[in-house]
This record gives structure tokens, sequence and C-alpha cells, in this order.
């Protein structure tokens, strides 16, 4: 199909919620054929060897400058520097989409959105800007339901995974993975990967594990790898909230901005994935844990049971949190947060205790429940391929500049007056 | 101004020859009389693949005097001195009484030029083998009026941060704010995107070649920018303005010591990045001056 397709979204390559998902469906758009120019929020231009352009926005200007590429793409391909624009896949934020959409586009180029919902209900303005989209491409089925409560027709896209990339280590590597993190398999590793932000709430994990530690005994081995940002003005000073808690011995942190190897290597040789969250959109680093073979345990709220259970609808809710790929902690209350005016669900540190206590016992038992449960894990996110989520995109993609009105002609010698009225 | 015979079977200059050499290099220091040394010993390896003649002109940019720990004080002649023996016959030796600016010296240095082809060069450049040639080469083109080349972050650069050996330069784009930016900045000096000879919007000025007669008529480097910042771009967009083309080559290559030509200390006034910057969007933003690195990423 000739022509430009653009796409927006975060691509911080430092490692981002949204890297992964951009840059999957970029590389779906561009295997299906289509010229991809990639607005890339947070990308600093170093180098990468993708097969599409990612043009920098530095992330405090991004109000600015996005509407302003987006408009002086749009011109480019009118005037013919560039193939015409014909589509316009936005994959960010709510909120941040709802800003985009008011940037003018010419009628024939569609707007796709791609987003997740953090939690439910959906705000009544969201619910109307929103419907503004051309089409809804939204990342977890709990997302989907959450619009059809407010009768907005969307589509669920299945982002994938590369369980290539993030492999389970064979026994020997993983044994040898923990020695050099200075760990036996005595050692019970726990592991989060989490923004130092309410939104993950941290200090509930650390109210967790001080609690496993009062259930096992002071003699059991237990460390706690910790990848977040140590240093974020708006978060917890980690480092004393966990001196306070008598965790100071049980802690490692590292900052998010670690290589990817050395990522993998704290993940998968960890033997709990711990998360704490109040709310999720899709949850990519619970996916990456089952990938890597590493049993998970996160807040039993938003999308995030559709992952530990093969049907969350036929679990019964609340009454059990063990899933058929993970375990759930508890909430214990939920609140209506400024954020959206959306559920924030607050774990239940005693019950959540309970559960990673009862995982424990399991993995010192070496119990054959839990290596059931990383085969089944890993099964479900292999399960994800980015081939699916490529036909959902592309097919959405098309139908709609195959349908679209076609582009506004301009008068020779008008093209100036005609930006100007765009601009 | 050195000379190597013609060979025979050497084609001919398109430029109209005024001396007999083809190329004046201009060095300007201030103060790196370290580097200095470095890039002017780089030079004869510079010039392999070469041969039709240079003359280097060195303008010491009105270096002061220093005051060593024990309280010796060094003249700005005791500073030189091994530079200026390394200099051969046909060299030039120039010292400015006052700083005049990074513009402002390097125009100076120019004005005595007389070859078809000027080389701008700062001595925190060490040019590898055969980037001369691989310059020239590039201005056979008579619709080319500058040519860039790769610059690579040395394996000692004092800009902490980036990798030795990866790009330090391979030619500067417009960003949507309207601000010249280094494109590829700190990917693989081998990277495929990096070694495309390509139009590019504009060059850095630690190195590049250009026409005499086309500086000539530009006028140099716009000396409102001060110390400095902003008058490589803006020459740049005054040589395309006359229609004529700016080129990167990957084919020629440098080490870039960067910062060092800024020293630490020196008595000069800082480099107004905001106000250049102001200065270059007023000159320009009637005249060609638009958002283009979405042709190059």
């Amino acid at each position: 199909m000739s022509g430009t397709h653009l796409l927006v979204s975060d691509l911080d390559l430092r490692g981002s919620g949204y890297m992964n998902i951009a840059v999957g469906c970029a590389l779906e758009m561009y295997h299906a054929g289509k010229e991809v120019r990639v607005i890339g929020i947070g990308y600093r231009g170093t180098q990468h060897n993708f097969p599409f352009q990612i043009i920098p926005v530095n992330h405090g200007m991004w109000s600015q400058h996005v509407p302003a590429m987006l408009m002086n793409l749009q011109a480019l391909g009118m005037s013919g520097q560039i193939p015409e624009v014909k589509s316009l896949t936005v994959a960010l934020d709510i909120p941040l989409q709802t800003y985009l959409m008011s940037v003018e586009r010419p009628p024939n180029v569609p707007y796709i959105g791609i987003f997740p919902v953090e939690s439910a209900p959906l705000r009544s303005t969201w619910t109307t800007q929103l419907a503004g989209m051309d089409a809804r491409l939204v990342i977890s089925k709990f997302g989907v339901e959450a619009l059809e409560h407010r009768d907005l027709s969307s589509r669920y896209i299945e982002i994938g995974m590369d369980t290539d990339k993030w492999r389970i280590p064979t026994p020997e590597e993983r044994t040898g993975l923990r020695k050099m993190m200075g760990h036996t398999e005595d050692d019970f590793v726990i592991v989060t990967v989490a923004d130092n932000q309410e939104r993950k709430n941290l200090s509930a994990a650390m109210e967790i594990i001080k609690r496993l530690k009062e259930r096992v005994g002071e003699n059991a081995s237990i460390t706690w790898h910790l990848v977040t940002r140590p240093g974020n003005i708006i978060g917890w000073d980690l480092a004393d909230l966990a001196n306070d808690m008598g965790l100071t011995g049980n802690l490692e942190m590292y900052d998010r901005g670690i290589e990817f190897e050395m990522l993998w290597k704290l993940v998968a040789m960890a033997d709990v994935f711990l998360l704490t969250s109040k709310a999720e959109g899709l949850c990519m680093p619970i996916m990456e844990a089952m990938a890597a073979g590493t049993i998970v345990l996160a807040t039993d709220c938003t999308a995030i049971p559709e992952h530990i259970f093969a049907d969350p609808e036929k679990r019964g809710r609340f009454s059990t949190y063990e899933g058929e790929r993970g375990f759930l902690l508890p909430v214990e209350f939920v609140h209506c947060d400024p954020w959206g005016n959306s559920n924030r669900h607050y774990v239940d540190v005693e019950k959540g205790a309970d559960v990673l206590a009862k995982i424990y016992k399991l993995w010192k038992s070496k119990s054959k429940k839990l290596e059931e449960m990383r085969k089944r894990a890993r099964a479900y996110v292999e399960g994800r391929h980015w081939d699916e989520t490529g036909r959902v995109l592309n097919e959405t993609i098309d139908a709609l500049v195959a349908n679209a009105p076609a582009p506004p002609v301009i008068p020779a010698g008008q093209f100036q007056q005609r930006m100007e009225e765009i601009l | 101004m050195s000379r190597r015979k013609r060979k025979d079977t050497q084609k001919a200059s398109p430029v109209d020859m005024k001396t007999s050499y083809l190329l004046d290099i201009v060095l300007l220091v201030y103060g790196e009389w370290g580097f200095a040394e470095n890039c002017i010993a780089a030079l004869p390896e510079a010039m392999e693949g070469y041969n039709d003649g240079y003359r280097l002109t060195l303008i010491d940019n009105g270096t002061p005097e220093f005051r060593t720990n024990s309280g010796t004080v060094v003249t700005p002649d005791e500073q030189s001195k091994a530079v200026r023996a390394m200099l051969q016959d046909t060299d030039r030796f120039i010292r400015l009484d006052v700083n005049k600016g990074y513009p402002g010296g390097m125009n100076e240095g120019v004005r005595r030029a007389r070859a078809p082809l000027i080389l701008i060069l700062t001595p925190d450049v060490t040019l590898h083998k055969g980037a001369i040639a691989a310059m020239v080469k590039e201005m056979d083109d008579p619709t080319v009026g500058v040519v860039g080349l790769k610059l690579l972050f040395s394996p000692d650069s004092p800009h902490s941060g980036n990798r030795p050996g990866t790009v330090q330069h391979a030619g500067l784009v417009i960003d949507i704010g309207g601000n010249p930016q280094h494109i590829f900045l700190g990917w693989d000096s081998d990277h495929p995107k990096v070694n495309e000879c390509r139009e590019i919007t504009a060059v850095t000025g630690a190195c590049f070649m250009t026409r005499k007669p086309l500086w000539d008529a530009i006028g140099g480097l716009f000396e409102g920018y001060g110390n400095g910042t902003f008058e490589d771009v803006d020459y740049c967009f005054a040589v395309r303005a006359r229609g004529t083309k700016v080129i990167y080559t990957p084919h020629a290559v440098g080490y870039h010591y960067v910062g060092a030509s800024i020293r630490a200390g020196a008595n000069q006034r800082g480099f107004n990045l905001g106000v250049n910057g102001t200065i270059f969007k007023g000159r320009w933003a009637d005249k060609g001056l638009a958002w283009d690195e979405w042709r190059y990423w």
C-alpha cells in the first residue's frame, strides 16, 4: 500500500512500557509493506537497526513538537516531498491520545489508537474523546470490557512477546547466574521490575516481604532484587524505607536503565516475580517473567488476572488466588484516584504475605506444582505472537484507508494558503 | 608551499588554480598547543593520496600568557615554541594580539589564503589516513561548496559519556525547534546509515573544506556570533543559499577531541548558545531554515 504510515509512541530505547509495543507494531507494519515513519517520544537518536525511521522527540517538549511534526509531515505528503500520509497510529496512554487527537489532520487520514485501560470505570470525558478515534485497539481484554461498559466499541489487540529474547535459562545457567549474584539454591530470591511511583505501590511490596520474613523465620535467606528508579523525586526514598522495615540487608536496588542482558539475568534467576501495582493496563513485566520461567505473584486487579488465569470469569473472583499461570495478591480496598477518576487497588499486605509464604513453602519443598505452573506460563506467553498483533493492526489500518474519503484537492497556487488555514 | 611532482596520469583539477598548490589549511589555535602538535603530526598521513600541494597557516588567536603553580610566567611564544618547530618552511605562523573568537580568528586566517580550496581545521581534530584526498575528491564536483567528514570520539576524548571510536559528527540537521542537531551521534562508525555519502544541511566547523572564491563571496564566517557557535551552520546555509551543496563524506575520517578547543579557565567570554541560536534563527527564518531531520533518520 503506497503512502506514509505514521506511528507515534513513547520510544525511550533505554526501556519504557511502550517501547516493545511501538517497535513490535512498527515492525509488523513494515513487514506488511507499509512505509513507516515513527515519531519517538523520548527517543534520543541512539543507534538502532530497525528497518524504519524513528524521529527523536524530547520528552519534555512532546506536546509542542509532536503536533508540529504531524502537521509538517502531512504538509510534506500533500506537497509530494514524501509519499502522502495515509494513516496515523498512536500508541500512548489515553490522556496523551486525547491531546493528539486535537491535532488537525486531513479527513482521509484515519486515527488509530492503541492504548491500555489502566483501570475502570472509564471516565466520561475520556469516553467521549475516545469515541472520536477511527479505531480503538485495546491491549487487554479488561480494557475492552471497560469500554463496552461505556458503550464504546473496540477491538482487542494482543501484544506479542519476544520469547527468544526472554528465554528460560538452562538449569546449569540458572545456577551460574545465581552464583554470580551471590546466591545459592537455598536462597529465596524475589525480583520486582517497577517504576518508583505511586501506582506501583513499592511500599506494599516491602511490607509483604517484611511479613514473609516474620512468617518463615529470621534464619531464612531472602533477597529482593528491585529494578526501579531509586532517585525518582516523586517516588519513595526506598533505602530509608527498607532501613525502617529492617530490610536493608535483604534489598538490592538497580536503576531501570540497566542493559537488557542484566535485566534478564535478574529476572531469570529469581524464584518469584513480585508486583504490587494498584492498576495495570497490560503489565509486560509479568509476561517477561513468565517467559523467563519465574513464578509470578501480582495484584488481583485490572489487566493482571487475565495473565494469571486461563479464564478469569470461571475463577470465582476473590475466592482463589492461585491460577494456572501464577498467583494473585488479594486486594484490601479500592480507592478512586484523581488520575482519570479511576480505581486504585491496594493489596492486603497480610494476606499477600500469606500467599508469598505459601509460594516459599512450595519452593522449599521443590514442589512439582511450581514447575508445572512455570511450563503453563511459558506456553501462554509463547502463544502471544507478534504476527497476530500485526494482523489486527494492519487489517484495521487497511480497512480504514480503503474506505477513507479522497484526499482534499488543493487548487494550483493555493497550497500555501491552504497550509496557513490548517496551521 | 609543499610541492609534489605532478604525475602525467593525474587529471587536472577543474578549479582555476591561482597558485601552484591547490589547498590552504587554516588551523586556529587558542592555547591548545598539545592538541595542535597532534593535529599537525597527523597531516602527512592525512595527505596520503593527495598530490596537489598545500600550505598550512597557523593562527594563534591571541593566546594569553599563563602562570604555573610555582608562579612562573609562560609567554605565548614559549607556549607555541614546540608547534612552531614542527612547521615547514612554506608554512606560516601568525599571532593575533587579541582573541577574535572562532569566526573572527578563522576569517583572519582565510584572508591570507590564496589557493582555490581551503581546509578549516581546529587543533582538537586529528585527520586519518587519506582524509584530505577524500575531501578534495568531493570538491571535484563544481556544484559542491562545502565538504564535511566523519569524526569519531577519540580513544581518550575529554568528552565523557561517549564510547571511543563512535560517531561524533556525521552531519548536522535541523530539528522541529529549528535547532541544528548532530545526526547519528554515538552510532557505530561502520553503521550503514553513517557511511552514506550524502548532501546534508550543515557540517561542523571543527573541520571542513570549502572554496576560497565562495568563502570570499559569502564574506567568511559571520562574526556576529562573537566567540563562536552557529557560525559553521550559518556558513553552510549561506553556501546552500547560493545554490551550491554541502556534502558529508564518510570516506574522510578523523578523531575529534570534543571540547578541547574550549580551553578550561581560558580568559575568554563564554559561548552564548542561547543568544547565538536566536541570531541564527533570525538570520535564516525566511531564507530556508526548515525542519529537515525527517530526511535523514
